[in-house]
């Protein structure tokens, strides 16, 4: 009788080891009625979202069973008893366990036997591997052959403005805080969750005081239409049930696993067989053509398979991350300080924006005169969908109630913008000058990889109607006394003033552009010269030009 | 991200940097209109006939602010400190205003700073001098008039010896009764009331005697930490900002003990630049450079 009964464990084990789900014949006694176990897991990590241990048990032919169970053994010992039950007559009974004791306690990893006993039948022993798998950390890399994946730049720090790129080595990072044991669980352990995308724009994630270096999931910047691979690490550790520290309980003798992912229901890449610790490189489905911001939901699926040449098969549950993407134009320009930053600047606040404006005004920028346009309506505002202009800013003119055209944010000694400064709620007050927007816009096109931006310097100018930025109206009489030119003005170029744009002032495009009111004219690469152009409508005078060297911020 | 995808940029930047002084100056980046421009400013400001006093120690900028407000240190750029202030009560008040603060070397080099304030000016007329509207601040100054209110002033610039000041009401209309007239009197005060140079006396700008990494070469990820060793004549209050350059990638942050520590968390060269600036508003900086290899 022992004999017999290992002879049907060691069947059912067989038939169990294939395809890890598969049907489980069991040699039954001629005398009694035989268990057929189907769909069975053999490999499974119920700490996943939708985790746990599955199979279905009948008798055949098919009886009635009465007092049956399922126990989980540990060597002799059983551990848990995750069903009883009885079995009825031609129906299969699914069971699906939750990897838990009857204390409510997580099963520690390891190699375990279920057995499904019950009076009268031969009982049934299969086995089980519980395994802990799950992602510590995700480095977002080029794509194969290209530079189109860049780190993105916050700019506060608590009270004070501090540039913090983001981690090369691990956009998305989710490990043990100090005194916790494990990267993949919590010290009771429950499995660690993932981590959500860090939303805010202007700060990256604090730990107190301190950027904290432990849990985070960064936005992530691509060159437009770039197809994301992302080197994955897997966890090393689980938390046991006494609240140790814990192998991962995998490779699995005679098991491989791999990693899937999946977007949108659809699978996009596999794994090679993974270890505790080790790496996987996935290539991901290409990102929006045009300037954009998309959150992608990647559902984390891990397969086993017995042999090289046996199927792969799913392992109950996944892992859901979501990420952040920004797509850009190109390579972003960013203007070296004088001991070679590049990584500098408020951008995420910037893709936000941009990003933000493209939706409002329905566009859909691929390149750089349509980025352009984005930035110049997106940045002045007062315009459908963009209420104010950007952070609220107005003309520094008395009228308005600021002076008389002073810079606050540009410097020209240092030849740098503050744009953190105007991107933290216009800390340095709301009146800008055309140099504040000058500075703005070179660098904010820059980051967002247009080439070639340079700042154009006008002279001397007799105006004609303008609309300044944050102000009501058209206006010729801009100070307020009479006095309508500017001593100098600063504009923007990306073709060597060919066209010029300009986000401090519209230009009157109703025929009639030294009076008022005016039809507004958006300064998007408008063309420099020429009935319509900037000279033409902005001054009754020949203004002269210079172009100057792209800004550095701070 | 892996690979240093700037690489090739950085090293030409790099490369051009490696031609030019450490420092870029105003003069450096202007064009020929911007020359012009400033040269016009200079005759219209008529700043041959500006007075120039002796040259100060320096200016208290992180511990200075006159009675009723406190200041907090926002940051320092080429020499420009800046710094917000706002009213002790009630205690949510806002930011009021705030300053731009450079202590040159010379008294020259200060009224350039004013020069550069006034360039920036977009009207073509003059502004008022401050002794105009009969303010008596500086060597010489002059007002940003507000259309927020009679008598209202949005800014205020002046130069006193070889300091450089310009207060700037943040917002003149949410605050069009605030005296920048008189808060320029207060910090001009304090600007006088400071040391003067002797002749020949070295402005302290080369106070950092050691700035030096535990190692040079790292594996992303980790941390190094670092050692500042300062002359003297230091002050204890200090204002720090790092710059984290080249290539590769990190942040410096204080560990639990005060210690700073640079976190690697990107391959390639980083170029850690530290600028100190002390309490009189001088500023020394150093760099090092560290190998930073992929994990």
């Amino acid at each position: 009788m022992v004999v017999k009964r290992v002879l049907m464990a060691a069947a059912c084990l067989l038939a169990a080891a294939g395809p890890s789900r598969a049907q489980v014949p069991v040699r039954t006694p001629v005398a009694k009625p035989k268990l057929l176990c189907d769909q069975v897991t053999t490999v499974a990590d119920p700490k996943l979202e939708g985790g746990g241990v599955a199979l279905s048990v009948r008798a055949e032919p098919p009886t009635f069973v009465a007092g049956a169970s399922l126990q989980i053994l540990q060597g002799s010992s059983v551990v848990a008893t995750p069903w009883s039950g009885d079995l009825p007559s031609g129906a299969a009974t699914p069971i699906v366990w939750d990897g838990r004791d009857a204390l409510g306690k997580w099963l520690d990893t390891g190699s375990y036997t279920m057995r499904v006993q019950a009076a009268g039948v031969v009982t049934v022993e299969l086995p089980l591997h519980l395994v802990r798998l799950g992602i510590r950390e995700m480095e977002f890399q080029d794509s194969l052959g290209s530079n189109n994946e860049f780190p993105m730049v916050y700019f506060r720090k608590s009270g004070t403005y501090q540039f913090y790129a983001t981690p090369a080595i691990h956009e998305y990072l989710n490990v043990q805080e100090a005194g916790e044991l494990a990267d993949l669980d919590m010290n009771n352990g429950d499995p660690r969750s993932v981590v959500p995308v860090h939303t805010a724009t202007d700060m990256p994630v604090m730990e107190g005081a301190n950027y904290d270096d432990d849990r985070y999931n960064y936005p992530l910047a691509y060159v437009q239409g770039s197809a994301p691979r992302v080197e994955v690490t897997f966890g090393s550790s689980a938390c046991s049930k006494a609240g140790v520290a814990i192998s991962p309980g995998y490779p699995v003798p005679g098991h491989e696993i791999r990693l899937q992912a999946w977007v949108a229901s659809q699978v996009v890449a596999s794994s090679a067989p993974i270890q505790p610790g080790g790496t996987a490189l996935l290539d991901l489905v290409p990102l929006p053509s045009h300037l954009s911001r998309s959150e992608v939901e990647i559902e984390w699926k891990w397969q086993t398979r017995s042999g090289e040449s046996a199927p792969w098969s799913d392992i109950l549950g996944s892992t859901k991350t979501t990420h952040r993407f920004y797509t850009l134009l190109g390579e972003p320009n960013f203007k070296a300080n004088p001991n070679g930053t590049q990584y500098a600047g408020p951008w995420v606040e910037v893709c936000e924006y941009m990003t933000t404006w493209a939706q409002a005004l329905g566009l859909f920028p691929a390149d750089a005169a349509t980025l352009t346009q984005t930035h110049v309506q997106g940045f002045f505002g007062q315009t459908s969908g963009i209420p104010a202009a950007l952070e609220g800013v107005k003309y520094d003119a008395g009228p308005l109630g600021g002076d008389s055209g002073s810079n606050r944010y540009f410097s020209s000694s240092t030849w740098r913008i503050n744009l953190s400064s105007w991107l933290n709620n216009h800390a340095g007050g709301p009146f800008v000058n055309c140099s504040d927007n000058m500075g703005a816009t070179t660098t904010m096109l820059s980051m967002l990889g247009v080439d070639n931006v340079r700042p154009m310097r006008l002279g001397g100018m007799t105006l004609k109607a303008i609309w300044g930025i944050g102000a009501p109206a058209y206006t010729t009489n801009l100070w307020g006394s009479g006095s309508h030119g500017f001593s100098y003005h600063h504009i923007v170029t990306d073709d060597n003033a060919q066209t010029v744009s300009d986000t401090c002032m519209q230009l009157d495009e109703d025929g009639t552009p030294g009076a008022t009111p005016g039809i507004p004219g958006w300064n998007h690469r408008r063309p420099w010269l020429g009935i319509g152009g900037y000279r033409d409508l902005s001054a009754y005078n020949t203004v002269s030009y210079s172009l100057e060297t792209l800004p550095g911020l701070y | 991200m892996r690979n240093s995808p700037l690489v090739s940029k950085a090293l030409l930047g790099l490369a051009l940097m490696a031609g030019r002084a450490a420092a870029q100056t105003a003069a450096e980046q202007q064009s020929s209109l911007a020359a012009e421009h400033f040269r016009q400013v200079r005759e219209l400001y008529n700043q041959r006939a500006w007075a120039s006093s002796q040259a100060r120690a320096g200016f208290p900028w992180l511990e200075f602010a006159p009675s009723g407000w406190q200041g907090e240190a926002e940051r320092t750029d080429g020499g420009l400190l800046t710094r917000h202030f706002k009213r002790l009560e009630p205690a949510q008040s806002p930011r009021s205003f705030w300053i731009e603060l450079h202590v040159a070397q010379t008294s020259a080099k200060a009224q350039e700073t004013l020069i550069g304030w006034l360039a920036g000016v977009s009207r073509p007329q003059a502004l008022p001098s401050t002794s105009s509207w009969q303010l008596d601040v500086g060597d010489v100054g002059f007002v940003g008039p507000s259309g927020a209110g009679d008598k209202a002033i949005a800014w205020l610039g002046f130069v006193r010896g070889n300091i450089a000041l310009r207060l700037v009401a943040t917002d003149p209309t949410r605050e069009p009764t605030l005296e920048i007239g008189g808060l320029a009197r207060e910090f001009d005060q304090a600007i006088r009331s400071q040391r003067i140079l002797a002749d020949g006396e070295q402005a302290p700008t080369n106070q950092i005697e050691l700035f030096s990494a535990s190692k040079v070469d790292a594996i992303a990820g980790e941390r190094i930490p670092l050692s500042l060793l300062f002359a003297p004549s230091m002050s204890a209050a200090r204002h720090f900002d790092w710059t984290v350059g080249g290539t590769g990638q990190g942040y410096v942050e204080q560990d639990s003990s005060g210690r700073y520590v640079l976190h690697t968390t990107g391959p390639g060269k980083i170029e850690l630049a530290v600028a100190v600036t002390g309490a009189l508003g001088w500023t020394s900086t150093r760099s090092l450079e560290v190998l930073v290899s992929d994990d």
